[in-house]
């Protein structure tokens, strides 16, 4: 699907992500982990091809990233950026224009593009705001057509920076809960949370980030065995066993 | 789960109904702008004027020679400078900017000057000389917010002071030339007397050209609107668009400019009124602009007319009358006076 080769990344200064191989894959919701400014919002943007590697390649499907067309890539990658501007226009729209990358000259979009914005809507369980404008939705209801918007991009990689950020403690269960559905139907989930006990309910498997390079990839069971988490954190983490599986917390 | 209607697309607002509305309302400024003034001239005698029956007429005189000159000179300044403001602020995603503010407009008017003072006899060369000062100017405030990544407010400023360097250079030029602008007063405030056919054709082109591209265009400004990075994530190449949008929008109040001097708030205000009105999906928006920006100049300048008859005030004072305190309403009203 998705292979990361010795990527190296930054902003004309020193290099923010150095030397970082990944290989991203079918069906599993990975979470990028690390204290602030290790590199993960930067490494998503290489991957999804917003900043251009100072080294390495990323192969998308065996091929080189660099030798498709901003609009073959967005056909493969999806990406949800930490910040959106929000236009005054309604959530329909909003899904609609996920189906851009499909469209060639003059962009009007095809009835297709309509039903599957429609179907999209009706995933991520927000068909019934299709019709408000998305400026007067909550910080819940936005990442619901935010989620509807990549759903509608209908491409095999999901990348989402920070995408629970402002949202209270359901939503952030819901969106991760749907971001293992969507792993469940197939597609390479990427995300960057902060929050490190959430990220280890849901991750299929981490990777661990320290000052731009990657220390340590894994289940989030052998994470917290080795340590690792607790080292780059700085802060000891425990956890118990539920019903539901282990559930991860600090002291 | 609610059910909507399937066939149909949910949209904001009955946009085809706004855009009727404006066209009915345009037309019926440019009839009033052609039939009232110092002279009365009936609505009969239009037709009949245009098809050249009147030409030994008083009233086949002011029609073909003034009011149908500066009816479309309205029309065609209002529009070409509220779609120029419409695409600048959605290119910079800053409600701030506005062709007469971040310098567009006076950088227009600098190379207006300096081209009728070098070239007095050239029409034809002062919209593209026009289009060059309004490219510098949009150019210098897009590579202030790229280099520095710049706030609102801080681009705003930024533009004021690339702005008032122009003026000042205007005011440079006057002073070194002072037969180089007609109506000085009339050009630093705007203002559409004395127009002529000639100097209107020239700039039409452009705004049409303009106007054209710009709709083709308005589904890449759809997606450009979502944010930088959102764009360029569904595949979007942002700065080639952003440049040429830029240019797009440069042309339009170069063009403006070039025969109605330096007309202020159309770029502002009419964005802003329509925004509000139709949302800010791009095409029902540039066309929601394009005749609001007509009708609001068109009314203001018939305004400049009647007010004080027979004496005349440049439109560019009614527009700032008019403009500047609703503009404040506006703002106070919409976020508290927060600039969002």
């Amino acid at each position: 699907m998705i292979q990361l080769e010795h990527i190296s990344a930054g902003y004309g200064g020193p290099l923010v992500v150095q030397d970082v191989s990944l290989d991203l894959k079918a069906g599993e919701v990975l979470v990028l982990l690390g204290p602030n400014g290790c590199g993960k919002s930067t490494l998503l943007k290489v991957i999804a091809g917003l900043q251009p590697p100072a080294g390495g390649q990323v192969l998308v499907d065996g091929q080189p990233a660099a030798r498709l067309t901003r609009r073959q890539l967005a056909q493969k990658v999806t990406y949800l950026p930490q910040s959106r501007s929000v236009p005054n226009i309604t959530a329909y729209r909003m899904v609609l224009h996920g189906r851009f990358p499909y469209l060639s000259y003059p962009r009007r979009y095809r009835p297709e593009d309509h039903a599957a914005a429609r179907r999209a809507l009706e995933q991520a369980d927000a068909w019934e705001l299709a019709r408000l404008p998305v400026q007067t939705l909550s910080g819940g209801q936005r990442q619901k057509v935010y989620l509807a918007m990549a759903l509608a991009q209908d491409t095999q990689t999901i990348l989402m920076d920070e995408p629970t950020t402002y949202l209270d403690i359901q939503h952030q269960l819901d969106l991760l809960a749907f971001s293992q559905a969507l792993a469940r139907e197939g597609r390479a989930v990427v995300l960057v949370l902060h929050d490190l006990c959430l990220a280890l309910r849901f991750a299929h498997r981490g990777a661990v980030m320290e000052e731009g390079r990657l220390l340590q990839t894994g289940t989030p069971e052998e994470l917290f065995s080795s340590g690792i988490l607790a080292e780059t954190f700085r802060t000891p983490l425990n956890r118990i066993r539920t019903e539901g599986g282990w559930r991860y917390y600090y002291d | 789960m609610k059910s909507l209607r399937t066939s149909s697309t949910p949209e904001l607002r009955p946009v085809g109904r706004v855009l009727a509305g404006l066209l009915l309302l345009t037309l019926l400024s440019a009839l009033l702008s052609i039939c009232l003034g110092s002279t009365f001239v009936s609505p009969s005698l239009i037709p009949q004027a245009l098809l050249g029956q009147l030409s030994g007429t008083v009233e086949g005189q002011i029609i073909q020679f003034v009011r149908l000159p500066r009816t479309c000179g309205c029309l065609l300044a209002g529009a070409a400078l509220a779609v120029s403001g419409a695409v600048i602020q959605s290119v910079l995603n800053n409600p701030l900017a506005a062709p007469n503010i971040i310098g567009v407009n006076s950088g227009a008017g600098l190379m207006v000057v300096l081209c009728s003072a070098l070239f007095p006899q050239s029409v034809t060369l002062t919209p593209l000389a026009a289009f060059l000062g309004a490219f510098l100017g949009v150019l210098l405030v897009l590579l202030i917010a790229e280099r520095t990544g710049a706030s609102r407010i801080t681009l705003a400023l930024a533009g004021v002071a690339v702005s008032n360097i122009f003026s000042a250079g205007i005011d440079a030029l006057v002073t070194f030339f002072p037969d180089a602008v007609l109506s000085y007063t009339d050009f630093r405030i705007g203002g559409l007397s004395n127009l002529s056919m000639d100097r209107i054709v020239p700039a039409f082109w452009v705004v049409l050209v303009s106007l054209i591209l710009l709709i083709s265009l308005s589904g890449e400004m759809d997606i450009l609107a979502l944010g930088r990075e959102t764009a360029q994530s569904l595949g979007l190449p942002v700065k080639p668009l952003r440049l040429v949008l830029l240019a797009l929008a440069a042309a339009l109040a170069g063009a403006a400019v070039s025969f109605a001097g330096l007309l202020g708030f159309v770029g502002l205000i009419v964005p802003h009124i329509m925004r509000r009105t139709v949302g800010e999906d791009s095409l029902p928006l540039l066309l929601a602009c394009a005749l609001g920006g007509a009708c609001l100049l068109t009314l203001c300048d018939l305004l400049s007319r009647v007010l004080f008859a027979p004496y005349e005030i440049p439109v560019g004072i009614v527009l700032s009358l008019a403009g500047g305190p609703f503009f404040i309403w506006l703002l106070l009203r919409q976020r508290g006076g927060r600039i969002s």
